[in-house]
């Protein structure tokens, strides 16, 4: 079972456990708080809650960063998230607004149609994976889903540690985590970012040791790999792969002697949400412990 | 700059050599090192050596030098010393349609990015001539079409670069020229076509060579100028072109290089042919070996082209002051054209009216939640009033304001092509809002605000600094300008290539939207607005006489130095609190005064006023289009005023006899 599946099924329990609680939000028991997300990790959070939102800002693009779970058609596109259309949203009639201080110029305007909840992911004192965890309580709390979140938490934990005992037994060596920009430059992921935090509950080293921005990833020229790929590495490369990438990387020595390439420790994974929250941080963990320890999938 | 002169040619070489390869050294050491080591599997210091660093500086070499070639070529073949891939467009034309080609198009790149690179180049350079032939290719005029074609193709790349944000940084990087390389395919691919056009550009030496004379001279030598005159451009084009498929848009070499072997001493062409592509490639060899030793403390990623364009771009600034200044007076009246005589308070009456049934329109139609249209219902007025009243008030002044200071300008510079996007205060107070990202993760907006004005008026201090001691010659302050502009432009690039989430931020507010405005400060703009306008009013004996020229102005009993003084800052005034609300990208300053000249509105009161209604009207239906074209997504006013506009311009240009 995948987490996905975990979540789509305790999203059909935390509709059930709606009813006995008393939701914060909901208008009557088993109703679903109407709330609308500018924000994919927390949508995300919110869904695994069992609360879909009924608008969501660039919806339209979900199916290629978050591509797990898939949104409902239901959901409406209010636009991007720095500039959402207000008429859209407030005709939605939210009775929450989920956002994060990099969209704060928009609070009071987004006040005036519902109370908003801001929540701070990616800042610069690091650590995306703990405050995802405490903005998936604060959510839980927010929507009348303290026990979903609870049980969530509690079962993203038991996953995450599933993950690292099988990561101990397949003894992977150091990762490298890349995705490409062109067929020379490519965004390396290392310390404050989400899947950093990941790696270090998994117990796998991170390769990439340089520095990073605290939204925790370095843009780079791909020589630049070289240094940091040792003889037991292993490249994880994110979809999506601008097309001329590949056929330009098999002309480059550089490249393709490069350790972990020449003995095959190189994978594509598909996109996971690179500035996510906790569900982001489950999909990696199992996309990547999947490809280390094949046989254990289930 | 005296210094620089008295320098020989072979000393400055040497000048630039010497610190290139003590720092390439540094680079090359630890690879050099395993060099001489027994090979034995990976060892990633020698192939770093062999496989990056090695193909990177050959690469540098080769496009510097391509890219002074291609200047040289440009200034040669268009007698103008501020001609360059960057200053005419030519880098951004091909980056623009790089970028169309990686969204919307990566089939064409089955032929290679060459043939979509020199498509994009040769488009942008025919626009620049185009504008600019009926002017005898004069060079402000030439510089200015320049600008306009480069911010028209910068303006396309960033609405490209909005819409699909998930390609910001790969767009980014290219626009912002990267040396980095993994193997030898792109220096082996550049230098053989680099090669070729320099042979054919020697070999038409001679002939180029005999263009500096005047036209009747070379005639009389029986020489065909004009086909001269397109080859040295069509060489200098395709060189552009091939370094920006190659690597990207490598700002201001290409202007740079023959600068600067002209005040070394290379006074002839044949001397600055030789010795410009060897100054540019040492220029571009130094820089990118300063970005590679620097880039490791500086802990992120540095685009070599933006570096160029960060320092080159002030070094245009400190040359401005050796160019010949001439106080030039408009050709007398270059058009046989019938006076129409127009009723002056009806048509200004007439505008008044549109802008006013425009606005009330804007406000009350828009889209219906399920994306159709509809007019507003008496039940929902308030909020719709709340939402929309502000952005429709904040572009109507914006726009009113641009068009002010476009009137002002171009009257000022006695130069049609001037406008408020030009003279650089609007990238000053861009520049304001960048370092005050930079400095606070969420600056409030009065601090945006403050941070903005501070930039617009930096920006005027250094204009009256630069410019104030040649007595505010409009060619200076123009130019001076546009290397702000350019300053701006690599600012951005380097912040938005390193991935920051912030340069989102900071593109969207170029981009000029009036999305977050809300309705106190939308009313101060238009209190504002009508303010300075007003005051704008009262220059307009000035304005209609100051065109005159300096000896009629004087004569006419005018202080010459203090009122352009007075006018510049008026513009100023205008420019910086417009730019506030619809961004640096708008080019309604540079149209509004044109519509009003042409309804026939010709004299400075009139002008201004019936300017200041188009350019309202204008930003009212960029704002509307931007607001429910792509609805519910929303899209900047300011650039889509720019879309509009430019095309508009240039056709009004082309238009005219």
């Amino acid at each position: 079972m995948t987490p996905t599946d975990l979540l789509s099924r305790r999203g059909f329990l935390a509709g059930c456990a709606a009813l006995a609680t008393a939701p914060a939000l909901a208008a009557g028991p088993g109703d679903a708080p109407r709330i609308a997300s500018l924000d994919y990790g927390l949508a995300n959070t919110a869904m695994a809650l069992g609360v879909t939102p009924v608008g969501l800002a660039a919806a339209a693009h979900w199916k290629d960063w978050v591509v797990e779970p898939p949104l409902p058609r239901s959901v409406v596109d209010i636009g991007r998230d720095r500039e959402v259309n207000l008429e859209l949203l407030a005709s939605l009639r939210p009775e929450l607004i989920l956002a994060t201080p990099y969209v704060q110029a928009l609070r009071s305007r987004l006040e005036d149609i519902a109370p908003v909840l801001s929540l701070a992911i990616y800042t610069p004192d690091g650590n995306p994976l703990e405050r995802s965890y405490a903005a998936a309580r604060s959510l839980g709390e927010r929507l009348g889903r303290e026990r979903e979140a609870r049980q969530f938490l509690d079962e993203a934990d038991a996953f995450l540690a599933d993950c690292a005992a099988r990561v101990a037994r397949a003894k992977p060596g150091p990762a490298l985590l890349i995705n490409f920009m062109d067929s020379r430059h490519a965004r390396v992921y290392g310390a404050q970012g989400l899947y950093q935090d990941v790696l270090d509950r998994i117990g796998v080293t991170n390769a990439w040791d340089g520095p990073t921005t605290y939204w925790g990833f370095q843009t780079i020229g791909l020589e630049q790999l070289a240094t940091k790929a040792g003889p037991d590495t292993t490249i994880i490369a994110f979809e999506p792969i601008p097309g001329d990438v590949e056929p330009t990387l098999a002309q480059s020595p550089l490249w393709t002697q490069l350790p972990p390439i020449a003995e095959g420790r190189y994978a594509v994974l598909p996109s996971v949400l690179t500035f996510g929250t906790v569900p982001a941080a489950l999909r990696f963990a199992q996309l990547f412990t999947d490809h280390v320890d094949p046989e254990g999938r289930r | 700059m005296s210094a620089l002169r008295s320098l020989s040619l072979p000393l400055l070489a040497l000048a630039l050599a010497g610190p290139a390869a003590a720092l390439t050294y540094l680079v090359l050491a630890p690879g050099l090192a395993a060099l001489g080591a027994p090979a034995g599997g990976f060892d990633p210091a020698r192939m770093l050596l062999l496989y990056s660093d090695l193909p990177r500086l050959t690469t540098a070499l080769v496009a510097g030098a391509a890219l002074g070639l291609s200047g040289t070529l440009l200034q040669q073949v268009l007698r103008n010393p501020l001609a360059s891939p960057t200053t005419l467009g030519l880098s951004a034309g091909a980056n623009l349609a790089l970028a169309l080609a990686t969204l919307y198009a990566p089939g064409l790149y089955m032929f290679g990015r060459d043939p979509v690179a020199l498509a994009g180049s040769l488009v942008a350079g025919l626009l620049v001539l185009g504008l600019s032939a009926r002017r005898g290719f004069s060079p402000i005029t030439l510089v200015l079409g320049g600008l306009v074609v480069g911010l028209y193709c910068g303006a396309l790349a960033s609405l490209l670069t909005l819409l699909n944000d998930r390609y910001l940084a790969s767009l980014f990087i290219w626009g912002s020229g990267s040396l980095q390389q993994q193997d030898w395919s792109v220096p082996l691919s550049l230098a053989p076509r680099v090669a070729v056009l320099a042979v054919i550009a020697v070999l038409l030496a001679r002939p180029l060579t005999l263009l500096a004379l005047p036209d009747e001279n070379t005639r009389g030598l029986g020489l065909n100028t004009a086909t001269v005159r397109w080859g040295g451009a069509a060489i200098a084009l395709a060189l552009a072109a091939v370094v920006t498929a190659a690597v990207g848009v490598i700002g201001f070499i290409g202007l740079i290089a023959p600068t600067v072997a002209r005040i070394a001493g290379a006074r002839t062409f044949a001397a600055r042919l030789a010795w410009s592509p060897l100054i540019g490639a040492l220029l571009l060899w130094f820089t990118d070996a300063a970005v590679t030793v620097l880039s490791g403390p500086l802990a992120s990623f540095v685009p070599t082209g933006a570096i160029t364009a960060v320092f080159g771009s002030p070094l245009l600034f400190l040359l401005l002051p050796r160019l010949r200044v001439v106080d030039r007076r408009p050709p007398a009246d270059r058009t046989v054209r019938t006076v129409r005589r127009v009723n002056t308070p009806l048509v200004l009456a007439a505008l008044a009216a549109g802008l006013v049934g425009l606005a009330v329109a804007a406000v009350l139609v828009g889209r219906a939640t399920d994306g159709g249209w509809d007019a507003v219902t008496a039940s929902i007025l308030p909020y719709v009033l709340d939402w929309r009243l502000p952005r429709v008030l904040a572009a109507l002044s914006a726009g009113a304001m641009l068009a002010a200071a476009g009137v002002i300008l171009q009257r000022l510079t006695a130069n049609d092509m001037a406008s408020p996007e030009v003279i650089g205060v609007s990238a000053g107070a861009t520049m304001g809002l960048a370092v005050s990202l930079v400095l606070v993760a969420a600056p409030s907006v009065a601090m945006q605000l403050g941070f903005s004005f501070t930039g617009a008026a930096l920006v005027l201090a250094l204009i009256f600094l630069v410019a104030g001691r040649s007595g505010f010659a409009p060619e200076r302050i123009v130019l001076a300008g546009i290397a702000l502009n350019a300053m701006l432009d690599a600012f951005v690039g380097l912040f938005a290539a390193a991935g920051d989430p912030r340069a989102l931020r900071l593109l969207n507010w170029m981009a000029g939207s009036t999305y977050g405005i809300e309705l106190t400060p939308a009313l101060t703009a238009f209190g504002l607005s009508v303010g300075l306008v007003a005051l704008a009013c009262l220059t307009m004996r000035w304005l209609d006489i100051l065109p005159l020229g300096t000896a009629t102005s004087q004569s006419l009993g005018i202080a010459v130095k203090r009122t352009r003084g007075l006018l510049f800052t008026a513009a100023v005034g205008l420019t910086a609190a417009a730019t506030l609300v619809v961004g640096p990208l708008s080019f309604v300053g540079l149209m509004a005064p044109h519509i009003a000249r042409e309804l026939g509105l010709k004299r400075a009161l009139p002008q201004l006023l019936g300017a200041a209604l188009c350019g309202a009207a204008l930003m009212v239906i960029a704002d509307f289009i931007g607001r429910n074209a792509h609805f519910p997504y929303q899209l900047p006013a300011g650039l889509l005023s720019a879309l509009v506009g430019a095309p508009f311009l240039m056709l009004l240009l082309l238009k005219r006899r």
